[in-house]
């Protein structure tokens, strides 16, 4: 019992100094960041007007900035880095572009390579805030490098790709290094140009479905109106979750479609759909929505016979429609909801 | 055999029981701590606000209705909506329920939005108390207040849940603050997973010593009150070392009501929040589990230490003892509820490990750990022969109770740095290190309290006295 007793003391005083020694040390280095810190703000203080010159003014040399050691690059970076999550201009792209290329590009090529996760992530967004188009190569070597990335970091990569080779994007895209979900697809393609996103509607119908699904939400969120044919074409779709996301697109871009079609989907099957062309026909004159609106406003489905009574409300003399609705129902449901919608100002 | 020599062989017997499963704890909370500590590596020096940058730009197709249930909660409200109204995300509504509130909550808020009554029509998704009214800010028109006949917590976010109009609701209690990148960062997880992850929680801290203006935590300190300190450790301890590790394999059954997100159409399909317990935010969690693994569907709960929400802790030990009650009483009410998913392969790492983790550790650990108290005490009465056993597992208390809890402050402080001040961090670990001979003891007590309130159908929540946040814009609601 002695010797267990013992044991458990010693450990115990044992760990009570790694505790007290781990302290010290987080002090140590907690005095040592503050130091730092101080240090790195007293250089961006003392040089703040010079990069102004440079970078609002444009009136300065990059040279005149340049880095001579460890803590004169990390405040240029955080300068660079402040000005450029506040102002944007065409200026400051050019001038920290230089700077990067000339004083920090070997930092940021040593931090592609960290051990460190995060240091790696931050550079990825630097590269891609400043479009820094010299580190693409190095950005591309990443995906065939022999480390594990991320899936945080093989988007960013690809965000980057998109940016960066605008014609090889395809490849990388269509057939990822990892499974992407909606989400990651959606984080991509937003980011394309338009030129980009009707490369890859030229082969729809070879995309994965989830990306079909985003690029017709991106369309819709987007507002891209000159896309418009491929949504009429994705109506047509056995796909229901396409159609329905095709007639979200389209009263995303207040458009609205051929009655016909219209009213195909105002008797359809799925209340999804009745909801979005109850949306689309906020966009269409009365005479041609007037019939189908005035049936989904006794729709079974609540979201469907909302939608119905806002998209009349939209409508130009549509409030007097659902006035008459309201007197002449007897669904005394869709009274109510029409009620409400009457009354909001 | 003689009954002196039985019953000391028992009480012997007993002692090496309890210093058995202090070991196995020790080892699982070590297990945890390193799991935690290896995820805050990854992430200490990644630049968050670049990220939430890029998350701003997608999240607004995901809006979020926030449910703020209130009762008798005049003292924080206004802060905690003001908190809200300022968060940085592109769409989302605030709806406060007031729950048959005594004091001037309904008042205070009509006064401070300028709220003007409203017809809306509701749908009665889940069975509420009936509502007397509904308001809407003329100020901020994504703030909504519902008045309604008292029905409990349970019952006033189910009511938040039928007014809400968007497909997640975050559940914020109303006496807490969220920081303004805290509903983006809590909703990461969701969007990131493709919709796999149907609720996240993030981390609660203690506000109490803090300034808090305008809803927005602008200076941290420490608290005098000893009693907080000491809660401010737990915390801590808690979120780092359970549930991060948990949250790693989908093995959360727990995520604070004071601060958590879900999909609203998982919880409506499991019919909301149960209003039978005291405990409804982790029943709401456990359920979500029961019914997704019983359905082989492939979802997950999880917990995040970024996105932070500040609350008051009680300053009193009566207050205390309020909370902690509750707390177990809950706990117990939730296993119990479910208690057929306990070993049953059927739900998988949740039945195998997080149920058997809850039940043995979280739920009888108290009582195991007060028996072994109670076995110290005893021990000097016993004899000489006894007492070099009792202080062995006195040493093992100081490792659980003491230890541990000043590695979560160090840990803290490498991670997250709260609190940067050197006195402010050596006081944490001081009092950290003074866990195991007061606070831990008591807190077991307390906590054995709730076990037999929960077998007793006590349904009371008790009430517990709240001051107010420093500096808290209390002039605009008087």
């Amino acid at each position: 019992m002695s010797l267990q007793l013992l044991t458990i003391a010693g450990s115990i005083i044992f760990l009570l100094f790694i505790v007290i020694g781990l302290y010290v040390l987080l002090v140590i280095q907690r005095i040592n960041t503050i130091k730092r810190k101080r240090k790195i703000e007293a250089i961006i203080e003392a040089r703040q007007e010079d990069w102004y010159a440079l970078l609002i003014d444009g009136n300065l040399k990059v040279d005149k900035l340049a880095p001579t050691n460890a803590l004169e690059i990390e405040a240029a970076d955080q300068v660079l880095y402040r000005y450029r999550q506040n102002f944007d201009s065409e200026l400051i792209h050019r001038k920290t572009f230089e700077f990067t290329e000339l004083y920090l590009e070997l930092s940021y090529r040593e931090k592609l390579k960290s051990k460190q996760w995060s240091v790696r992530m931050n550079t990825l967004l630097r590269i891609r805030l400043y479009k820094l188009e010299y580190m693409a190569e190095d950005v591309l070597n990443m995906l065939s490098s022999k480390r594990k990335h991320s899936k945080e970091e093989i988007l960013n990569i690809y965000k980057i790709i998109g940016m960066m080779y605008p014609e090889r994007f395809m490849a990388y895209f269509i057939n990822p290094i990892i499974q992407l979900g909606e989400f990651d697809y959606r984080r991509i393609i937003v980011t394309l140009q338009t030129t980009q996103l009707v490369l890859l509607i030229k082969q729809f119908d070879e995309l994965p479905k989830v990306m079909q699904y985003v690029i017709v939400d991106v369309v819709g969120d987007k507002f891209y109106i000159e896309l418009l044919p491929l949504l009429q074409k994705c109506l047509s779709s056995d796909d229901i979750e396409l159609r329905i996301r095709a007639l979200k697109a389209v009263a995303h871009l207040d458009t609205c479609l051929d009655p016909e079609v219209s009213e195909s989907f105002a008797i359809s099957e799925v209340w999804e759909e009745r909801l979005m062309v109850a949306k689309i026909y906020a966009n269409a004159p009365l005479e041609v929505a007037h019939d189908s609106l005035t049936k989904l406003l006794s729709d079974p489905v609540y979201q469907v016979r909302k939608q119905a009574a806002e998209s009349l409300k939209i409508i130009r003399t549509g409030d007097e429609v659902l006035q008459i609705f309201i007197q002449q129902s007897d669904d005394k449901f869709a009274v109510e909801m029409a009620t409400e919608i009457v009354g909001r100002s | 055999m003689d009954l002196t020599i039985l019953s000391s062989s028992l009480f012997k017997f007993y002692g090496f029981i309890v210093f058995v499963y202090m070991i196995i704890v020790l080892i699982v909370y070590t297990a945890m701590l390193l799991i935690a500590l290896f995820r805050l590596k990854k992430e200490r020096k990644l630049d968050k606000f670049m990220i939430d940058e890029e998350n701003l730009k997608f999240v607004y197709s995901q809006p979020v209705s926030i449910i703020v249930p209130a009762f008798n909660e005049e003292v924080g409200i206004i802060s905690s909506v003001l908190s809200l109204l300022a968060l940085k995300y592109p769409n989302y509504e605030v709806i406060v329920v007031n729950d048959g509130s005594k004091d001037n909550t309904e008042q205070y808020m009509i006064d401070h939005f300028q709220m003007k009554p409203i017809k809306k029509t509701v749908r009665q998704l889940l069975k509420t108390e009936k509502l007397t009214g509904i308001w809407q800010s003329s100020i901020h028109p994504n703030l909504l207040l519902i008045t309604k006949e008292n029905g409990g917590k349970a019952d006033a976010l189910n009511t938040g849940i039928n007014i809400s109009k968007y497909p997640y609701f975050c559940s914020i209690d109303g006496d807490s603050v969220l920081d303004d990148t805290s509903l983006l960062r809590v909703m990461k997880p969701i969007i990131e997973s493709n919709k796999k992850v149907i609720a996240t929680g993030g981390t609660v801290r203690i506000a109490n010593g803090s300034d808090v203006q305008m809803g927005t935590v602008s200076r941290i300190n420490l608290p005098s009150e000893t009693v907080v300190v000491m809660q401010i450790v737990e915390y801590m301890r808690a979120f780092f070392m359970g549930r991060i590790a948990l949250s790693k394999h989908n093995l959360v059954l727990i995520i604070s009501g004071a601060f958590s997100v879900f999909s609203k159409q998982e919880v409506l399909n499991v019919g909301g929040y149960a209003r039978d317990t005291v405990g409804e935010d982790m029943e709401l969690v456990v359920r979500l589990h029961h019914v997704a693994r019983k359905n082989k569907e492939d979802k997950e709960i999880v917990f995040t230490p970024d996105p932070v929400c500040w609350t008051e802790a009680p300053a009193t030990l009566s207050g205390l003892h309020q909370q902690r009650k509750r707390w177990q009483q809950g706990l117990t009410e939730s296993l119990w509820k479910h208690k057929t998913m306990l070993f049953n392969p059927r739900y998988g790492a949740v039945g195998m490990l997080s149920m058997p983790y809850f039940i043995f550790i979280e739920l009888i650990g108290p009582l195991i750990e007060l028996s072994g108290y109670l076995y110290m005490l005893l021990s000097i009465f016993m004899g000489d022969a006894y007492i070099p056993f009792a202080i062995l597992l006195g040493m093992l208390f100081v490792l659980y109770g003491s230890m541990f809890s000043m590695t979560s402050v160090l840990l803290e402080a490498w991670s997250q740095d709260s609190y940067p001040k050197v006195q402010d961090l050596t006081r944490l670990l001081i009092v950290a290190l003074t866990e195991a001979f007061w606070y831990r003891p008591l807190t077991l007590i307390w906590r054995a309290e709730g076990m037999i309130a929960a077998l007793r159908g006590n349904r009371d929540w008790g009430t517990i006295e709240r001051k107010g946040f420093i500096n808290e814009d209390s002039a605009s609601i008087k």
